[in-house]
């Protein structure tokens, strides 16, 4: 009898201690659990009215302009003379060498090869700055393109918390052509800004855009160069990204030689 | 022949005298006791562990399975709104975009290798400056910042590698040590996985003085 006192007592003390280490945390995950489901639910419902027009666009911009079956040379030699312009207009470069092609080779991600460009320039620290931005952003297609999907988990949870029907403005905002955006960034953000009321998620956008890429949008395309650009609409650019870099002194204070190889993408 | 204490044995009860007495006392206890214990583990532990929610009742194991579940539909729910709201992220061009942001940034190293190059010019600089201050600057002890200098980096995205060129220059005879401070000093820098460690030797002109050429290869942390 005393024995099976103690199974009864060890029961007990097994029994409470399991409420308080696993029912109680699960009853407070499980009611989280509960609002971030119909936030999300309202969210789907939302986003997925413009979802179809919306992907029908992109989808088109990215088959011509970003990723397309053959180089558009024109086109690219185009924007990178228009850069070199602007630099030269600013003071930043002194010179920018021909631009020379090399054979298609096959990437590593499926459905793509690249062909090899090389350029040179003599360049200021500053003109540097803006050219390697240009190649940062260059594919790019929308803001929502331009932010990690770190930077986009932190933008979704922030209007479940401040207001899930929030969804609408920030997927327009998301959606945005990116150099609409940078030409425009305080009229964009305020629309955006009005869907909700705290601060909190106002926080959340000022450390988004300061810390991806659509700061460097804002300081490249935000000037004349963008709007060159957007006048003749070379924007989007084709897709590319960055082989080697070689730099080496230029001669004089602040001044450089930079030779670049670019991968410039397109679909198989 | 030594006394006995007969009374001292007289009045200490033995161990089967206690057990005799407390044997009904502890048993009724015990009774009572899993008595209490029952009526518990029927009545009130149940009441204690079922949690109610939406009218239902859910024991532990229950409420683990709703959580799980409910993960899941969340998860799922959140890649369809990531569906909606980033249609092009999947994909092709979402593995395009991925090389894109992990790419990185020559200017960024160029930056961080002068932080160092600053750092290694303050230490060696020290001595320089004392001994200009006592008016007695010594042999190839020049004050002059430019010690470390590089003339050109190579940055290879694929190898994620990083080629120095450059001298060390305005130390004097002291060159090649500070060459090896400044690779120590790359070498420990958390950015850096590997170096391959330049040639040390010391060359002499007459328009530098004394100078150590380097150049090295950094291979980048992933």
């Amino acid at each position: 009898m005393f024995a099976l006192s103690c199974v009864f007592i060890a029961q007990h003390a097994h029994v409470l201690s399991e409420v308080q280490t696993v029912s109680a945390p699960l009853v407070a995950k499980l009611s989280e659990l509960e609002r971030r489901e119909d936030a999300l639910q309202e969210q789907v419902e939302l986003s997925e009215i413009h979802a179809a027009v919306k992907l029908g666009s992109l989808g088109e911009k990215l088959d011509v302009y970003v990723l397309p079956k053959e180089t558009d040379f024109e086109r690219l030699i185009a924007s990178w003379e228009l850069l070199s312009e602007n630099l030269k207009k600013q003071g930043y470069l002194a010179k920018m060498s021909d631009i020379s092609f090399g054979d298609p080779v096959d990437m590593v991600e499926s459905g793509v090869r690249a062909v090899p460009m090389r350029v040179n320039f003599a360049v200021h620290e500053k003109g540097m700055e803006y050219i390697t931005k240009f190649i940062r952003l260059a594919g790019l297609l929308t803001v929502g393109d331009a932010i990690t999907d770190e930077q986009l988990r932190k933008l979704m949870h922030s209007t479940e918390e401040e207001n899930p029907a929030g969804i609408v403005a920030l997927e327009q905002f998301l959606s945005l052509d990116l150099i609409r955006y940078a030409r425009d960034v305080r009229a964009f953000e305020s629309k955006l800004k009005r869907s909700f009321t705290s601060n909190a998620f106002a926080n959340t956008l000022l450390e988004v855009t300061h810390n991806s890429l659509l700061s460097d949008a804002r300081d490249l395309l935000e000037g004349d160069y963008g709007r060159y650009m957007q006048e003749v609409n070379l924007w989007p650019v084709q897709f590319v990204t960055l082989k080697s870099a070689k730099m080496s002194d230029g001669g004089a204070k602040g001044w450089h030689v930079l030779n670049l190889e670019i991968l410039v993408w397109q679909r198989k | 022949m030594p006394k006995t204490n007969t009374k001292a044995v007289a009045n200490h009860p033995s161990v089967g005298d206690v057990l005799h007495h407390v044997s009904v006392p502890f048993l009724i206890f015990t009774a009572v006791l899993l008595g209490f214990l029952s009526l518990s583990a029927t009545l009130i532990l149940p009441q204690l562990t079922q949690v109610d929610i939406a009218g239902k009742e859910h024991d532990a194991v229950e409420l683990k399975e709703l959580v799980k579940k409910l993960d899941t539909r969340v998860q799922e729910l959140e890649r369809a709104r990531g569906e909606f709201v980033t249609p092009l992220r999947e994909g092709l061009f979402g593995d395009a975009m991925d090389q894109k942001y992990n790419s990185r940034d020559l200017l960024l190293f160029r930056s961080k290798l002068e932080e160092i190059t600053q750092q290694i010019e303050t230490a060696s600089l020290r001595p320089a400056s004392a001994k200009a201050t006592a008016g007695k600057q010594g042999y190839g002890w020049q004050e002059n910042k430019n010690t470390i200098s590089i003339s050109s980096m190579t940055f290879d995205q694929r190898e994620l590698s990083l080629e120095v060129e450059g001298k060390v220059q305005n130390v004097g005879p002291r060159s090649m040590t500070v060459l090896a401070q400044f690779i120590n000093a790359v070498q420990e820098a958390e950015w850096v996985s590997d170096i391959s460690p330049p040639k040390f030797t010391r060359e002499h002109d007459e328009e530098s003085g004394f100078y150590s050429p380097f150049i090295f290869t950094i291979l980048l942390s992933e």
